[in-house]
């Protein structure tokens, strides 16, 4: 009996130790990359690339909250770090900003590498590589634009080559200048489905990266280019622009898909909740005031017909569109009728007396993080405006006036907008100093809260007056009864331009830390 | 299988003397002190006489004497000190009998196996368990604390069901991994959690290589082995329930709604701001009647004294040679401090073991497990308790129509049924054999599978917050409802034969043994949000917003044979080995397998020839040992490979694709880190009273395994993969001193004295300088960077600026050269030139402001003026328990504390408006620097982001205390009272957990807390009043 036991015993034992396939574990639940096989490998990880366009949610639409559109304090995102001009490498902006284009263009690396060693049909391999060409440059210029020169990485890498040193920006530029013509040779004008970039996605990228490095006649070109697909036009309501029921229409060149229900997946808009039931998100008067009356006059002319105490009358339609103003709709209540805003009651955290309009669908109806409105990333009327500033900036812009004037003028007289014709307020016979005001105005009025501004700012150099004190109006002023208001205008928060830092962003700190062949941050971090 | 044929032999001679009994008798029962159960197999003997009695399954005895006046009784037991009572006329007599203290013959329960301590060549450390059933311990790593030396522990935690304490034995060897020691209940892998402390019979703690290297590559941090309760060859019942009130032992003052106002509004002038309060507004805070107005104590609102009861029942029995059973249940209802938060746990164990052939085959099961429920809030309580100290208290807590507020919502939806419960259930079998063919042979084979389940419930309803004070309506919140099921097994083969053999005075002993492990996990996580109803079902949610997250599905697998080789002469000289070779399937081929040896050799000087006839030491023993081990013990199972996680969904077309994205980078090279370490140790008794425990050791571990950030340019975000690229040491000296008094007294007591200092360093970390532990650091959005290891310095430093006081009004000058007449918040401050400009960390220094150091000297205050401002690890931890018994009556005292020890501290009610918006404390608002009361060591209140997250030395608190863990008094009920009532033994008693804490630290919060806790969101400890009851049937 014993001895049985002992044998036994023995023989589970020596059984087991010989069983040496024990040891040997592969991963589960996931794949590596150096294993993708077939084509459902690629389309996972092209899905998962574009997904690096909604790591960071809040972008572009917060960076309209570091400049004189809009002002955030008290959210964990951090804008307001670099609202007053105390960015630093350890803000939470800059690392989503780097984290996220560096995730995305990891993900396109992936895909371009392994791509070819995976047998799929030979038309949508180009489109998927033109989808991933396009990304990656997305990402990349993104990166030059607020960082300058940055480490260049062509294809996925590992820990041997984590220490990266930075790259002149002109190479990496002329690099994904040539990756975004490739994509959109690939890519076909119109999607394959609802979400997917272009050719006039990749084309409009380019002609704005061109803009912004004032590469002015190639920037011309790049925007012709997209004219020239008669794929897109101006949408007619200004108002419902990017209102659900409008999606894709024939002005929208590329934006990020929300859609209703799946916060949980990240792939519902957040800003309902920001603007509206928050509020934490506020416009500026410095922004508020920039509207034209109807008559086409700045509200700071004499003769525009502007009344302080009844300031909202008369205005750019626009200005409605994109703020909520005291006394105007803001929303439903249960029983579905319409509520006002007044600025002395309103929940949130309500310091200008502006909130904003854009980008919020009253019909969310109180429910947070489930917004289905598209954030915009490209438009036609970019397209347009951009071709207007780059012409007037070549050398010859005189023989492109009437063009210029002639861009401008289809954004100003879009159905629901009709604001008068540049000949007719600001003449004909403009200098090139004038005509540049005009398309900077046209731009910043147009584009309010869709995040281009800071890009503005940075090209037109215009930090010294762009950075000042937030202005808005007294909420406590503004009571229930709208006859008794008093729109005081108030500065609520000092800052000015801090010219050590300029317009580039600090290098987070972690890539500092961590990244050894980068010894120097930018200058004035 | 002795003990059981004298019981035999004992209850025959038992039954014996019963039938003879004419002469007059005494009768008695006798108790274990240890225990107070009683007492099997006693022998009583009268001095100088030829009776003799032995005591029954029930601790009584009878004995026929000769004279009731002048006989004197002894009573003596293996183990117990022997007791000489004169019978005095009594007729019924009870004794308590003491265990002896650290008796020689003492068996201790070691790797594999078990040892006479007498033989020990290694550290290890038999915990007394003596005061456990006194104690109101919800976690049975509780009782570690101030128990023994050379372990540093921090209970880090009052929530319910949350509250394991973290155990670090000899300090910390590994930078981000697996510090906690390896726990082996009744020999195969567990958790502390696993067991009711009630249960435990055993504990043994080992801490050198020589004690721990038997278990190879888990064993680098310490073993803990537990064994516990079998059965017995009498039938005994025990019962011991408590009942407590617990309350936080530290818990931050707020400021009232009205002072928060005006202070408010102090920090917007001083901060170029003028969002504020009116002045009106704050007449309105200080009238407190308009309902908008009255303000609100969120602490108040969410923090609680809280009710606790816990019951454990426990019985065992048994037959000699043929079976011996126990079985136990214990149950444990507490509710939290916090409103929400609470736990309920049932444990259970079954142990049975039969006998066969004469016992030289054994079998025994052992059944156990726990099923335990917690509650919380439905956000993580991290969370919950950032914004209780975030919550403004200007806010109201309801609107006039009754509705919660935003900041009370947790309070509103709670009455709707919101909340996170977690279902925590564990269930191990586990079946053995013990052949013992030849006295000499032992073979042991064990199977045991130990599964673990939890299923994590997040339930948000449909409800609504008011917007404001008038506001009926409200805004609806989103229903949610989130389900995470996890399932983990660990399934444990070993097989170990045991020789041993004794020629004359030389004594050998060989094991061998073999060990297979297997571990799979296996999770699901689903959310839905949108519920048709408010229950929690997950059928109810919207079905296009049901989402299957990203979810773990994997296995790891070890092999390893190890041997151990005991000799000793006239156990006088002592020398052990051992040595295990362990394969992981963590590493790939090449770094799969290694090896753990490890030596050691004692003597027992007391032993000698030249020692005999010396009254001072009963022992003098030297121990030294070297060894290694391992540490496999990192949080990824595949090293190795890139992983591709699911999860980064996209939308096309309008509906959701799935998506996958390189989430972190792999390591072909990762191997497990590697321990050695030495140790010398001495083990003195002295007189029978003192016995003195020293140790030195030096702990070197190299190949430390750390998530070294790698650059975000790689494009993985924030998960950095694990390298070998390190070298810690770890050097201390451990004295444990114990010393009780003649136990013939009436009054005995036992004093215990432990000391441990500890010096931690980073010697090398490859090519780094340092490493962040910004992964370690737990709470609500701190700045990265605050701990770091460097090399040269101490595991996890403190780092940042040093703070140099304060900005007085002297530093700066203003306009119109400094005119006095300018109000004081339209000056517009000038830094004094010849200060260090701060401008680089802080924009537009003022009065009040925190001065920091120059370090570098050139002028400029910016990051590389950065230093180390405090370690996290403290260099000495210290305890004190005294027992004492009179009569019936007990003692207990325990008491612990560390010396030199920092800690940071930032976050709401720390650092002023925290985030903004954050409250205030008293204590910040009474020592604020204000011009009219310029502090030199307060910073003034100022709101901006920025300065809350400056990281400095402002912020470093030293964290030394002294606490009164336990404190007990007990009663127990003459037994003669309680015979009617077939009770053997009955004692009430009264037990406090934490009653005092001697301390420097802000009073707001607990300093014990673990280093990388370093915002202020973190559960308080309890305070927990209980009162008590322990019967034995």
């Amino acid at each position: 009996m014993q001895r049985h036991i002992i044998i036994i015993g023995f023989i589970i034992s020596t059984g087991l130790i010989s069983c040496s396939k024990f040891l040997d574990r592969k991963p589960i639940d996931f794949v590596s990359p150096d294993n993708f096989s077939t084509e459902n490998d690629i389309t996972l990880a092209l899905n998962g690339n574009y997904k690096a366009l909604m790591i960071d949610r809040l972008q572009p639409i917060c960076l309209d909250f570091m400049t004189d559109n809009g002002f955030v304090e008290y959210a964990p995102n951090g804008e307001i770090d670099f609202w007053i001009q105390a960015q630093n490498p350890n803000s939470l902006c800059t690392k989503r900003k780097w984290d996220r284009n560096y995730a995305g263009i990891l993900r396109a690396n992936t895909i371009l590498k392994y791509i070819d060693g995976v047998p799929m049909d030979a038309a949508k391999k180009k489109r998927y590589t033109g989808e991933a060409f396009f990304l990656r440059a997305y990402f990349y210029t993104d990166l030059l634009e607020f960082y300058g020169d940055v480490p260049y990485r062509k294809e996925p890498e590992g820990l041997d080559k984590k220490d990266a040193p930075r790259v002149d920006k002109k190479i990496i530029l002329e690099d994904m200048l040539r990756d975004l013509d490739s994509a959109a040779a690939w890519m076909p004008k119109t999607p394959t489905e609802t979400g997917r970039a272009t050719k006039g996605a990749a084309l409009a990228i380019k002609a704005r990266v061109l803009l912004n490095n004032r590469r002015w006649q190639e920037a011309a070109d790049a925007t012709k280019a997209v004219m020239d697909l008669n794929v897109y036009d101006l949408f007619n309501n200004y108002g419902t622009l990017f209102m659900p029921e409008n999606e894709y229409n024939k002005e929208i060149i590329f934006d990020l898909p929300y859609i209703k229900n799946q916060n949980d997946n990240g792939l519902s808009s957040p800003w309902y909740t920001f603007f509206y039931s928050w509020s934490s998100y506020m416009g500026l008067a410095n922004l508020e005031r920039e509207y034209y009356m109807t008559n086409g006059k700045p509200i700071a002319d004499p003769t525009s017909g502007y009344a302080p105490q009844n300031p909202f009358v008369n205005r750019d339609p626009r200005l409605g569109f994109n703020f909520t103003l005291p006394y105007t709709m803001n929303g439903y209540a249960t029983n579905g009728s319409v509520k006002n805003y007044i600025p002395d009651q309103s929940k949130g955290v309500n310091v200008s007396s502006l909130r904003i309009r854009k980008y919020v669908d009253y019909r969310d109806n109180n429910i947070n993080n489930n917004s289905e409105v598209n954030v915009n990333i490209m438009r036609f009327a970019d397209v347009l405006l951009m071709r207007a500033e780059a012409l007037a900036e070549l050398p010859d812009w005189q023989s492109y006036k009437t063009e210029i004037i002639g861009l401008v003028n289809r954004v100003r007289q879009r159905a629901t907008v009709m604001m008068p014709k540049v000949e007719n307020v600001e003449g004909t016979n403009l200098t090139q100093e004038q005509l540049r005001n005009i398309i900077r105005h046209e731009r910043r009025v147009e584009f309010a809260f869709e995040g281009t501004r800071i890009d503005d700012i940075k090209r037109w150099d215009i930090g010294a007056t762009a950075y000042t004190d937030a202005l808005g109006y007294r909420p406590e002023k503004l009571k229930t009864a709208q006859a008794t208001a008093v729109y005081e205008l108030y500065a609520f928060k000092q800052r000015s331009f801090n010219t050590n830092k300029g317009y580039l962003w600090p290098i987070p700190l972690s890539e500092m830390q961590s990244n050894t062949a980068i010894p120097q941050n930018n200058p004035g971090y | 299988m002795k003990r059981f044929l004298l019981v035999c032999c004992v209850l025959a001679f038992c039954l014996d003397q019963l039938y003879a009994q004419k002469t007059p008798t005494v009768s008695g029962l006798i108790i274990s002190q240890k225990t107070t159960q009683p007492l099997a197999g006693v022998t009583i003997a009268i001095k100088d006489g030829k009776a003799k009695a032995v005591s029954d399954s029930t601790g009584r005895f009878s004995i026929p004497v000769n004279s009731l006046i002048n006989d004197v009784l002894i009573f003596s037991y293996v183990g117990f000190e022997s007791q000489e009572i004169k019978i005095n006329k009594r007729s019924f007599i009870n004794i308590v009998l003491a265990e002896k203290a650290r008796a020689l013959d003492e068996v201790i329960v070691v790797g594999y196996g078990r040892q006479k301590k007498i033989n020990l060549t290694g550290a290890v450390d038999n915990v007394t368990l003596s005061d456990v059933d006194d104690r109101v311990l919800t976690n049975a790593s509780q009782i570690l604390q101030g128990k023994v030396p050379g372990l540093t522990i921090v209970q880090n935690s009052g929530q319910p069901g949350q509250d394991a304490a973290q155990i670090r034995i000899r300090g910390v060897s590994s930078i981000e991994n697996n510090n906690d020691p390896l726990v082996i209940i009744d020999g195969v892998q567990g958790e502390l959690t696993d067991v009711n402390p009630n249960d435990i019979e055993s504990m043994s703690i080992l801490k050198d290589a020589a004690a721990a290297s038997i278990y190879g590559n888990r064993a680098a941090a310490g073993v803990i082995i537990i064994t516990t309760k079998t059965g017995a060859s009498t039938f005994g019942v025990n019962y011991i329930g408590t009942v407590s009130m617990q309350q936080p032992t530290a818990l931050p003052k707020s400021v009232n709604a009205a002072t928060y106002a005006r202070l408010y509004n102090e920090a917007a002038k001083s901060s170029g701001s003028t969002i504020g309060f009116t002045d009106e507004q704050i007449a309105k805070y200080d009238q407190g009647t308009d309902p908008e107005y009255m303000g609100t104590n969120w602490y108040d609102k969410y923090v609680t004294n809280a009710f606790m009861h816990n019951h454990y029942l426990g019985l065992k029995g048994g037959e000699p040679n043929k079976y011996r059973y126990s079985l136990s249940g214990g149950y444990l209802d507490q509710d939290g401090i916090l409103v929400g938060t609470g736990s309920r746990k049932v444990n259970y164990l079954a142990n049975v073991t039969g006998f066969l052939y004469n016992r030289k085959l054994q079998l025994n099961a052992v059944l156990s497990g726990y099923d335990a429920n917690d509650r919380e809030l439905f956000d993580p309580t991290p969370s919950v308790l950032q914004q209780v100290g975030n919550n403004r208290p200007v806010a109201y807590f309801k609107s006039s129509e009754g509705l919660y507020s935003y900041p009370a919502r947790y309070l509103g939806a709670k009455e709707l049924g919101a909340g996170i419960t977690r279902g925590r259930n564990n269930f191990k079998y586990q079946l053995g054999v013990q052949v013992q063919p030849l006295k000499w042979i032992t073979l042991n084979v064990n199977y045991a599978n130990n599964t673990y389940n939890s299923d994590y419930l997040r339930y948000v309803p449909n409800y609504s917050t008011a917007a404001g004070i008038q506001d009926g309506e409200g805004t609806k919140q989103q229903s949610e409802i989130n389900i995470q099921t996890q399932k983990s097994t660990l399934k444990t083969f070993n097989s170990t034969l045991q020789l041993q053999k004794s020629w004359k005075q030389h004594n050998f002993s060989l094991l061998g043994g073999f060990e297979a492990i297997e571990y799979t996990i296996n999770s699901t996580n689903v959310s839905g949000s949108k519920l048709s109803s408010n229950q929690p079902v997950l059928a109810y949610a919207d079905p296009s917003t049901i989402v299957v997250k990203p979810a773990t599905i994997a296995e790891r697998a070890s092999l390893s044979v190890f041997s151990r080789f005991n000799y000793n002469y006239d156990e006088k000289y002592l020398f052990e080995a051992n040595l295990r070779r362990d394969g992981s399937s963590r590493f790939l081929k090449g770094n799969q397998w290694g090896n753990f040896p490890s030596f050691s050799a004692g003597w027992v000087i007391s032993k000698e020839k030249f020692m005999e006839g010396n009254r001072i030491f009963n022992l003098l023993k030297l121990r030294g040992s070297w060894g290694r081990l391992g540490n496999e013990g990192i949080q990824t199972f595949y090293a190795a490979s890139d992983v591709l996680a699911s999860g980064n969904n996209y939308s096309f077309g309008g509906i959701v694709v799935p998506g996958t994205a390189t989430a972190l980078l792999a390591n072909r090279n990762t191997t497990w880190e590697t321990t050695e370490q030495t140790n010398i140790g001495l083990d003195a008794g002295i007189m029978n009273r003192w016995n003195i425990t020293a140790n030195y050791f030096y702990k070197k571990t190299y190949d430390v395994l750390a998530r070294v950030t790698v650059p975000l340019s790689l494009g993985t975000s924030a998960n950095n993969p694990y390298q070998n690229i390190g070298t810690v040491e770890n050097k201390g000296v451990e004295l444990g001193i114990q010393y009780n008094n003649d136990p013939k007294h009436a009054f005995t007591y036992t004093v215990n004295v432990n000391l441990t200092w500890l010096k931690n360093r980073v010697v090398d970390l490859g090519k780094l300088e340092y490493i962040f532990h910004n992964d370690l650091i737990t709470g609500y959005a701190p700045p990265s960077g605050i701990i770091r290891s460097a090399v040269g310095q101490p595991f996890g430093s403190y780092y940042g600026l040093i703070a140099e006081g304060i900005y007085q009004l002297s530093d700066f000058t203003w306009q119109n050269n400094s005119d006095p007449n300018i109000p004081y918040y339209d000056r517009q401050f000038v830094l004094n030139s010849k200060l260090p400009d701060p401008s680089g960390v802080m924009s537009k220094p003022v009065p009040g402001d925190i001065k920091f150091k120059d370090r570098d000297g050139n002028g400029m205050i910016t990051d590389d003026d950065k230093t180390f401002i405090g370690k996290s690890q403290p260099a000495y931890v210290y305890s004190l328990g005294f027992n004492a018994r009179y009569k019936n009556f007990e003692l207990n005292l325990l008491a612990q504390g560390v010396l030199e020890a920092d800690s940071y501290l930032m976050g709401a009610m720390v650092s002023p408006f925290w985030n903004l918006s954050g409250n205030l404390s008293k204590d910040m608002a009474n020592s604020r620097w204000t011009p009219e009361n310029p502090s030199s060591k307060y910073q003034r209140l100022y709101i901006d982001r920025n300065r809350n997250n400056i990281i400095s030395s402002y912020y470093i608190q030293n964290a030394a205390y002294l606490r009164v863990k336990n404190l007990m008094l007990g009663y127990s009920l003459p037994p003669k009272m309680l015979a009617p009532y077939k009770i053997k033994t009955l004692k009430v008693f009264a037990t406090v957990e934490n009653l005092l804490t001697f301390s420097g630290f802000d009073n707001g919060f607990d300093p014990e807390k673990s280093f990388n806790r370093i915002t202020s969101d973190f559960y308080p400890q309890v305070r927990t009043y209980a009162f008590g009851i322990n019967v034995g049937l």
